[in-house]
């Protein structure tokens, strides 16, 4: 349904109906989309931009009865307070535990994933087609069912501590005494790995699918190790898929609620569980501050990955 | 940023794709002590790695069938069902059944009937803007989870939508648009236009022409893609948290009770219910994906 050049030598009449062809093509175009846009425009685009807007014209006073939200000109008040004032110290403290276990989460997630997806692309046999499926069961679980799960088994008193116990090995790991390894840090990072191995899995699986066998073969022929196969040629070749993966997983952690919540300690928060709390104590401005500080994160993170492909492209 | 979502679609596809064959990465010549060290290495690391994707799942489904399961014991002393029956005395349960079907269903028709006509505009017609509109639909995706629902949520406040049906239609909406935009006009766009314009040649209307031709080729995708809405809105748990409470428990929010209090073993036999709809409906997407060889998210 595309329309074709112009010939010279065409009538007018021609031109006019071309003209009001493409118009239609238009016309038909955005009426069938639009449902689907205003769709996206009420649920994402306005109460982002409402939400940006409230938190640059508000601020939260305390009064005789409670808190109260009043409004101003807009300025960054919001923010300058929930960077100073003493009330917030625990907000502040949950952006920075934020962004202290996502940074955790992606180092541990790609020293585990860089490696399983070298495996599936270069391994031989039926080994690799096992952990292929394997690594993909994580998609399937939600978050809320594997929260209770990484309970049942990580847990003191639960499985992994009698099997370590079973085993003998209790002693010699941990001297005896089973490390608290849910309701921490720990538990969150565990639990946003097992959920993250599939997609990037993929992602890093997609870019080692392009790279031909006989590189890494001419390579090994002069010599190359490892480590100089996979620095060398591996990583740059799969840039952009590394960028893509550690993007994806840098969002979702910290746009995450219920591993925080259910695996993670009571005190410091993460983000997600502090707007959270800061809705039931009708603090709503605080949560919306903070959820803006999350897409801040996110968009500069976002950027990062434009530089790059600006960069590589120019080269 | 605007090349991020393509490249992904494109890249989950390539990733499902077959493998291209062996090459040997590890050590070159005969260093047999250093490469059986290794193999070693390689083996322990592998089955670390099981034990670490499947071992929760394991142990909780195991629960669901543990009679007695005390000290320091590494299966249950005594094997049993009895706990199956008793998830019926979880507080709420019969009334988050029946939301839960309820909203999941109305949220997958409702994105079927507002996203497949944009999937036939993205695919077969072409107007400005068209590749960005498209890629804006993976916004949903570009934006930190819980941040987006709690901006939502004060929309929601405003126009009395917390705490209502609705408001859980609509949240659990964002989470079928990738799916109900992507999948179906990935489908249309593999329909040979030319099948369309014989039969509009031949007399027919292009309304008659979509639904006589072009639905039913494109049928396999969109059921793929309608039963990944209704699986994403069954499990979808943050935002329905958010909206939903106090008064309109789903499924999933049952769950975080269960998680909560760690009711062992009825919250296993819970979770495990909650799973089985989702890997069966998992299982027969694949099935019809694999037949017509359309290509999911995930399921190769």
């Amino acid at each position: 349904m595309s329309v074709s050049m112009a010939t010279p030598g065409e009538g007018a009449a021609a031109r006019q109906r071309r003209r009001s062809a493409r118009l239609r093509e238009y016309l038909v175009g955005y009426s069938l989309i639009s449902p689907a846009v205003l769709l996206l425009v009420v649920l994402i685009v306005y109460p982002a931009l409402k939400s940006i807007w409230d938190t640059l014209t508000t601020v939260l006073v305390q009064s005789p009865t409670g808190l109260v939200q009043v409004s101003h000109s807009p300025s960054l008040e919001i923010y300058r307070q929930l960077f100073i004032n003493a009330d917030y110290r625990l907000d502040r403290k949950a952006v920075v535990f934020t962004i202290e276990v996502t940074i955790i989460t992606l180092i541990v997630l790609f020293a585990i994933c860089y490696p399983l997806a070298m495996y599936l692309r270069f391994g031989k046999g039926r080994l690799p087609a096992f952990f292929r499926t394997l690594s993909l069961i994580p998609l399937f679980i939600p978050t809320i069912i594997s929260a209770y799960a990484f309970i049942s088994f990580y847990q003191q008193g639960n499985f992994l501590d009698v099997l370590l116990q079973n085993l003998h090995l209790e002693q010699t790991m941990f001297g005896g005494r089973y490390p608290q390894l849910i309701d921490n840090r720990t538990g969150i990072v565990m639990a946003e790995v097992w959920n993250n191995i599939p997609i990037t899995v993929l992602l890093l699986g997609a870019g080692l699918g392009e790279i031909d066998n006989s590189l890494i073969e001419s390579a090994r022929d002069v010599g190359a190790g490892l480590w100089r196969i996979f620095a060398g040629i591996l990583f740059p070749l799969t840039l952009r898929q590394f960028l893509v993966a550690f993007i994806l997983a840098f969002i979702g952690v910290m746009g995450s609620y219920n591993i925080p919540a259910l695996l993670g300690p009571t005190l410091p928060q993460m983000l997600g569980p502090a707007m959270n709390d800061n809705i039931s104590q009708q603090r709503l401005i605080i949560a919306e501050a903070e959820a803006v500080l999350t897409f801040a994160i996110a968009a500069v993170v976002g950027l990062l990955y434009v530089v790059a492909v600006v960069r590589q492209r120019q080269r | 940023m605007a090349e991020l979502p393509a490249r992904l679609g494109a890249e989950i596809e390539y990733g499902i794709a077959a493998p291209k064959g062996g090459v040997w990465l590890g050590p070159s010549g005969g260093e047999t002590a250093l490469r059986a060290v290794l193999i070693i290495l390689k083996w322990l690391t592998l089955v670390a790695l099981a034990i670490f994707i499947l071992g929760p799942l394991i142990v909780m489904a195991i629960w669901a069938f543990a009679g007695q399961w005390t000290g320091t014991s590494l299966l249950p002393q005594v094997w049993s069902l009895k706990w199956w029956p008793d998830v019926w005395g979880l507080s709420g349960i019969t009334d988050s059944i029946v939301l839960s079907l309820q909203t999941a269903t109305v949220v997958m028709l409702l994105s079927t009937v507002i996203c497949l006509p944009a999937a036939y505009g993205f695919a077969r017609f072409r107007f400005a803007g068209r590749q960005t509109l498209l890629l804006a639909f993976l916004a949903a995706n570009a934006f930190p989870k819980f941040g987006l629902y709690v901006t939502i949520l004060t929309v929601f406040y405003e126009i009395n939508f917390n705490d209502s049906v609705q408001g859980i239609v609509a949240i659990q909406m964002l989470e079928t648009l990738v799916f109900m935009i992507w999948i179906p006009t990935t489908a249309f766009q593999n329909i040979d236009s030319g099948l369309e314009e014989a039969a509009i040649d031949a007399g027919c209307s292009r309304f008659g022409t979509f639904m006589r031709i072009t639905l039913p080729l494109a049928a396999p995708a969109i059921a793929v893609a309608m039963l990944l809405s209704f699986v994403a809105a069954l499990d979808e748990s943050q935002g329905t948290l958010l909206v939903g409470l106090p008064d309109h428990i789903t499924m999933p929010l049952i769950m975080y009770n269960a998680v909560n209090s760690y009711a062992q073993p009825e919250g296993a036999v819970f979770a495990l219910m909650l799973s089985i709809p989702s890997l069966l409906l998992l299982v027969v997407a694949q099935f019809l994906a694999r037949g017509r060889g359309v290509r999911i998210l995930g399921a190769s």
